[in-house]
């Protein structure tokens, strides 16, 4: 187990840099995605590479010492990538009525602005997926599906519910820098068409990845005008309709509220997809 | 710059909490994929020395103890004073002698989880199937989840299908992705 004792934090050996210290932070930019949701951009000096679909903690003190945590999704990886040095990270935070951490980083965060930052944290509900050792319990325990391709070269269904969809960005913008991507489809379900976060940037990668990169938009409370069918919940026959079928083994990563994503992996495991291909994240209480 | 000011709704402070954990009055869902299609549960118990299979008649058989307890999920929220009934893993583990230093425990769906045997046996852990007086809930690990409150929660592995002890330690589902082999709160045992 732990090699470490003494002093440090336990599993970390001495001398060596504890990849999960809290590193600080400066708030570089924010853009707005909606009337309550923006994306903040931190730039962290000598963060890890990230990988699509992981999240990272984020650490806020007050003037007189009060702290709050909390964990947000990564909307984009990509400035995680190169120079350690110049390490930049992105999440897409929307404001809760009666939230602590989301009103200061939708309103009020401004550049210059310090955040402490833990993580990168995850490696499932992750694309490019993880290749795990053979050897692993992990391995043993879910076996690929028979004729299925290897996870790797899986077609990839996405499907988020509000702002669920960040993590989802981020494994569409990865997959923008690869040549050797396999195809990828994003249902996403909003309230309305000012809740559609990142649409241009997600039409325009489609538009430039042809057939491989489909979007697809529901609204459930107010469809936009030629949207030509009208707002509603995501059923299970529109849902089977957009989604890529189960013959075609896709790896699926869906992420929103409990409810949602309960919902929707229920009706993809009967209708066929493998249990062990569906990978959820959730939000949000029970 | 303005900065964090915390000026909003404030977290209490509780000396029953873990550092780094708030307090949560709901009791949230966190599972790596859909909610398991269990058609006929048995739970196999085994060491070096031999196997145990109990059907559901047999679980239920087993005396059952009711535990109240602090429980501790490692995205930080902690749920205070829960009450749960269960099997305690030294009455399933009764009479099953080992060598062996760590478990691994299994579940239906995939799942698994990897502890060391000595943070399961002495009152420290059981098989639930009762949560506030109710059957435990399918989405909560119904019908019998692995029960170690004093190790994050990601440990109390639901929808148990099996406890195998192992003579080396080897890593679980969230251990092979940078979760703590471990997993004391006490010591922010997060990742690793």
């Amino acid at each position: 187990m732990s090699p470490a004792g003494g002093a440090g934090r336990p599993g970390v050996a001495p001398g060596q840099a504890d990849p999960y210290a809290w590193r600080p932070g400066t708030v570089v930019s924010t853009t707005p995605l909606s009337a309550s949701g923006r994306s903040v951009v931190v730039a962290v000096p000598g963060l890890r590479s990230a990988r699509a679909g992981q999240h990272v903690d984020l650490r806020l003190t007050a003037d007189d010492g009060y702290q709050a945590v909390r964990s947000y999704s990564l909307s984009d990886v990509r400035g995680t990538h190169g120079d350690p040095a110049v390490a930049e990270l992105e999440i897409s935070v929307e404001q809760l009525p009666d939230g602590e951490v989301s009103p200061y980083l939708v309103e009020a965060a401004e550049p210059g602005d310090p955040v402490e930052v833990r993580g990168p944290i995850g490696g499932w509900f992750v694309w490019p997926p993880t290749e795990f050792d053979p050897d692993s319990a992990v391995h043993a325990v879910l076996p690929e599906p028979e004729g299925a391709p290897a996870p790797t070269r899986s077609p990839v269904q996405l499907i988020g519910g509000g702002s669920g969809v960040a993590p989802l960005v981020a494994m569409i913008r990865s997959r923008s820098e690869r040549d050797d991507a396999p195809p990828m489809r994003l249902i996403c379900s909003v309230r309305t068409p000012r809740d559609q976060w990142f649409a241009p940037e997600l039409e325009a990668l489609a538009a430039e990845a042809g057939p491989d990169l489909a979007v697809d938009w529901v609204f459930t409370r107010d469809a936009p005008e030629g949207a030509g069918r009208p707002a509603g919940r995501l059923t299970r026959e529109r849902l089977l309709e957009l989604a890529l079928p189960a013959e075609q083994h896709p790896l699926v990563y869906v992420c929103g509220t409990n409810g949602f994503v309960e919902t929707i992996a229920g009706w993809l495991v009967d209708a066929g997809h493998d249990p062990t291909r569906v990978r959820t994240e959730r939000f949000g209480g029970a | 710059m303005a900065g964090f000011t915390g000026s909003g709704r404030r977290r209490e402070a509780d000396p029953r909490l873990p550092p780094g954990q708030h307090l949560e009055q709901g009791f949230p869902v966190l599972s790596a994929g859909p909610v398991p299609n269990i058609k006929r549960w048995e739970l196999q118990v085994g060491t070096e020395q031999g196997q145990r299979s109990l059907s559901w008649a047999d679980f239920q058989a087993l005396p059952h103890e009711e535990v109240v307890t602090d429980i501790h999920c490692v995205t930080s929220w902690s749920k205070l004073g829960t009450r749960w009934s269960g099997v305690s893993l030294d009455t399933l583990f009764d009479g099953l002698e080992t060598e062996h230093g760590f478990v691994l425990a299994t579940s239906y769906g995939g799942y698994t989880t990897n502890l060391p045997l000595d943070e399961l046996l002495g009152g420290k852990a059981w098989v639930v199937d009762t949560y506030e007086g109710q059957p435990l809930h399918a989405e909560h690990g119904g019908p019998a989840r692995l029960f170690v409150p004093g190790l994050y929660f990601w440990k109390s592995a639901k929808w148990l299908q099996g406890l195998q002890t192992m003579a080396v330690d080897r890593r679980g589902f969230w251990e092979s992705m940078g979760y703590h082999g471990h997993g004391d709160p006490w010591r922010e045992e997060r990742y690793a």
